[in-house]
């Protein structure tokens, strides 16, 4: 059973590489259209995927704190 | 209203662009690192999602209320590699298109697969082409049939020799089966009975046939996955089980990258339409540093 279990969470974990791909469009296509100059969009992409990825981290350590016990 | 100093030319006419192809919009507008940008981004995403969802994810499904494909609401704002989702649904298919078994005309194509004996082991590989044609016969009882003519070569451990066969339904039984014309798998499944017609200078080969006629672009690119039918049995019933099946939680990280890129392609037509939100001065004036001679004007 436990193996089952770590299976799944191995399969999970895998399939968080399908995430920084998006931080890192998203920031990039959200940056662009808020300004115009190619050296600003750059940097302020570069900023929001850094507080996406923050924001993200701080959930999964609140989920994975909540659901430890389990 | 727009806050930029840029020459945005005809917007609306941008923004249709924007919507056709992402990117296209801000090239009319001679935006050319905007244009690289969003084209790569956004059709980046959209593709790779359909890659990650083997073709199945993308498509347009509204008839069945349990079974409509709301995340298609989103996919369509990618514009002209979403858009033909709506010319595959029911809208400008004939019904027919959709139905296993369903021979309209006759048709052929390469083929490859397995012979099978009866106890279904397997007795060599065929690759050659196949003749499908409706079976009127059948059809006539309200059951739709076909049989089809297979040539090609056999290859077996003993050897490879040509063979020629016909292949037919043989029953009811649900591994008896032509796959629909459309449906968004590369490969139209042949399931049947096969009996060889060819001398092969011995006892003429019997069994059952499994392979498949690969199917064109236009029959798969966005084809809907077709629900369960009450008369359907089996495994296979129901197209979105069998891409599930398939697929795993592939299919929905494929629903979420084309979603996420039509929905980033709605900000590339609004920029296209409007300009960027802020003008470049307007950004980090707490870490701009002030151009050297900036100073009080003397009068």
């Amino acid at each position: 059973m436990h193996y089952v279990l770590a299976a799944g969470g191995a399969a999970a974990l895998g399939r968080l590489w399908f995430l920084p791909p998006l931080i890192i469009i998203v920031s990039l296509v959200y940056s662009a259209s808020r300004y115009e100059s190619p050296g600003r969009i750059v940097r302020r992409a570069f900023r929001l995927c850094v507080q996406i990825a923050g924001f993200m981290a701080v959930v999964l350590g609140i989920l994975a704190w909540l659901s430890a016990g389990l | 209203m727009s806050r930029t100093k840029v020459d945005l030319k005809d917007p609306a006419f941008a923004a249709f662009l924007a919507f056709l192809v992402p990117g296209l919009g801000h090239f009319y507008q001679r935006r050319m690192f905007k244009a690289l940008l969003y084209s790569a981004c956004i059709l980046g995403t959209f593709f790779t999602g359909l890659r990650i969802g083997h073709g199945q994810v993308v498509y347009f499904h509204w008839k069945q209320a349990d079974n409509r494909t709301y995340a298609y609401l989103c996919q369509v704002w990618a514009g002209l590699p979403a858009l033909p989702a709506l010319a595959q649904s029911h809208l400008l298919r004939s019904k027919e298109a959709f139905d296993a078994n369903y021979v309209s005309n006759e048709f052929s194509g390469p083929f490859q697969g397995n012979l099978l004996d009866a106890k279904g082991n397997v007795i060599g590989e065929i690759s050659g082409t196949v003749e499908i044609r409706p079976d009127r016969n059948e059809t006539a009882n309200n059951r739709p049939a076909w049989s089809g003519t297979i040539r090609g070569t056999l290859k077996t451990p003993a050897g490879t020799r040509n063979i020629e066969g016909e292949v037919r339904r043989g029953g009811d039984h649900e591994r008896w089966v032509l796959d629909p014309a459309v449906a968004p798998w590369p490969v139209r499944r042949v399931f049947g009975r096969f009996d060889e017609t060819s001398d092969g200078g011995g006892a003429p080969v019997r069994g059952r046939i499994e392979g498949g006629i690969p199917r064109s672009l236009w029959d798969s690119y966005e084809a809907p996955l077709q629900d369960p039918r009450p008369s359907d049995s089996g495994s296979d019933a129901s197209d979105l089980d069998r891409a599930h099946r398939e697929l795993g939680g592939r299919f929905e990280l494929g629903v979420v990258y084309t979603m996420i890129a039509g929905l980033l392609n709605i900000l590339a037509i609004y920029d296209a339409y409007e300009g960027p939100a802020y003008e470049d001065e307007e950004d980090d004036e707490k870490t701009d540093t002030p151009p050297p001679d900036a100073g009080p004007e003397k009068t």
